[in-house]
């Protein structure tokens, strides 16, 4: 394998490590021992969510470095899993570089769960936090409903690449909205339960979980950056919900 | 007792929903739904030890999750996080993020800043508590391996 298609795997598998939401240290670790297992000399990873910047000598030729920035990122543990065991066999086995591609390869074409299932699972999800957070079977039911359209606008909105922001305004929105109304309604007699239940899919409880870890392991600039993400989804929530509850509160609720 | 194991099949269920959602596949799903079980039942339980703070309780459950963690990805083959992450999930600060932002909105400063700041040391609890488990397990491994 040559410099140019050691750097070209190694950068590749840790990029889709970022996307699908490894913590910064394995994604550093992965590409730094995949390099030191084809005799990489002066590695040097630096990984944020954003970026991933890699440099090492070979051979004794000049130093090779490459740049990646990454623009989407969300939660896939499968592909993880996945990408781990790769990783774990290039070091092992030193593939070649035609079969690593083709590992790559069936990883891409190996799907996942269909989109009716997540859009289940989604509503699903929000129904049962609901229960645990003391609500009925209507409020589930309408916490189910809420999030299952909800996943839709989501799909939808990421479809024509609406910013991150943007979407939990309108998820958050959509969530205060829609239990004031079935409040108003009559269908439910507290609505605290359902708009806990249904916000916990947007909540960015595991990036604020995961951002305090980074800090902690000594990742400071991914951790504040992850901290900022949180943030920054937080007020988009805060926001959105904002709206309803302050009209509701000026029509005497 | 029966709202105990109640809430914790009602996480059991919620964690194995949000697994088919983080594209979780075969039967890991229920080995990361269960220590979503763990973790709120450790939680709940944990209440007698600690009746005035949430803190320390957070903190036990997640130690006791992450120790599971680790268990089911050394049998299982698949890195920690897997189980990790869908564990973690009905004790991550949502509840905590979400009456922030209502004192924001009805304007009462003060409360909101209590709430984040309790919301924030949640987090930290969690962690903290992943951190530790995490870093013994670590020693405990080089130990054997130089060994």
């Amino acid at each position: 394998m040559t410099s140019t298609e050691l750097i070209e795997v190694s950068m590749n598998i840790g990029q889709r490590l970022l996307q699908c939401g490894a913590e910064t240290y394995r994604v550093e670790d992965a590409i730094f021992r995949i390099c030191k297992s084809y005799d990489a000399t002066e590695i040097n990873v630096y990984a944020v969510p954003t970026t991933i910047i890699t440099s090492f000598t070979r051979n004794n030729e000049a130093p090779i470095t490459r740049v990646a920035r990454i623009h989407k990122r969300s939660t896939n543990l499968g592909l993880l899993d996945q990408l781990n065991t790769l990783c774990r066999d290039i070091c092992r086995e030193k593939l070649d570089y035609a079969s690593i591609k083709e590992r790559l390869h069936l990883i891409d074409v190996h799907t996942g769960y269909p989109k009716i299932m997540l859009c289940l699972a989604t509503g699903g999800g929000a129904a049962f936090f609901t229960f645990l957070f003391g609500g009925g079977v209507i409020e589930a039911i309408c916490s189910l409903t809420t999030c299952v359209i909800l996943w839709y606008m989501i799909e939808y909105m990421n479809h024509i690449r609406t910013n991150t922001l943007f979407i939990n305004i309108v998820g958050g929105f959509w969530i205060a909205s829609t239990a004031l109304l079935c409040y108003k309604l009559g269908i439910i007699k507290v609505y605290e339960n359902m708009v806990i239940g249904s916000i916990m899919i947007l909540v960015p409880g595991l990036v604020l979980t995961n951002a305090i870890r980074d800090l902690i392991a000594g990742d400071i600039v991914a951790g504040i950056t992850k901290f900022t993400e949180a943030l920054l989804v937080a007020a988009g929530i805060a926001v959105g919900a904002a709206v309803p509850f302050s009209f509701a509160g000026l029509l005497g609720g | 007792m029966d709202e105990i194991i109640y809430q914790s099949l009602m996480s059991f269920f919620a964690c194995i929903c949000f697994a088919v959602v983080f594209q979780v596949k075969g039967k890991h799903i229920f080995f990361a739904g269960f220590g979503g079980l763990i973790s709120w039942l450790i939680y709940l339980l944990a209440a007698t030890l600690f009746p005035d703070s949430d803190i320390p309780r957070y903190f036990i459950a997640t130690v006791v999750i992450t120790i599971y963690s680790e268990v089911c990805a050394r049998v299982l083959r698949s890195p920690v996080t897997v189980f990790l992450a869908i564990s973690l999930l009905p004790l991550v600060p949502g509840n905590g993020i979400y009456q922030t932002m209502v004192y924001c909105i009805k304007g009462d400063t003060v409360q909101a800043l209590r709430q984040c700041i309790f919301t924030v040391g949640i987090a930290g609890a969690l962690a903290i508590g992943i951190v530790v488990v995490s870093s013994i397990v670590h020693l405990i491994l080089r130990y054997n391996h130089i060994k």
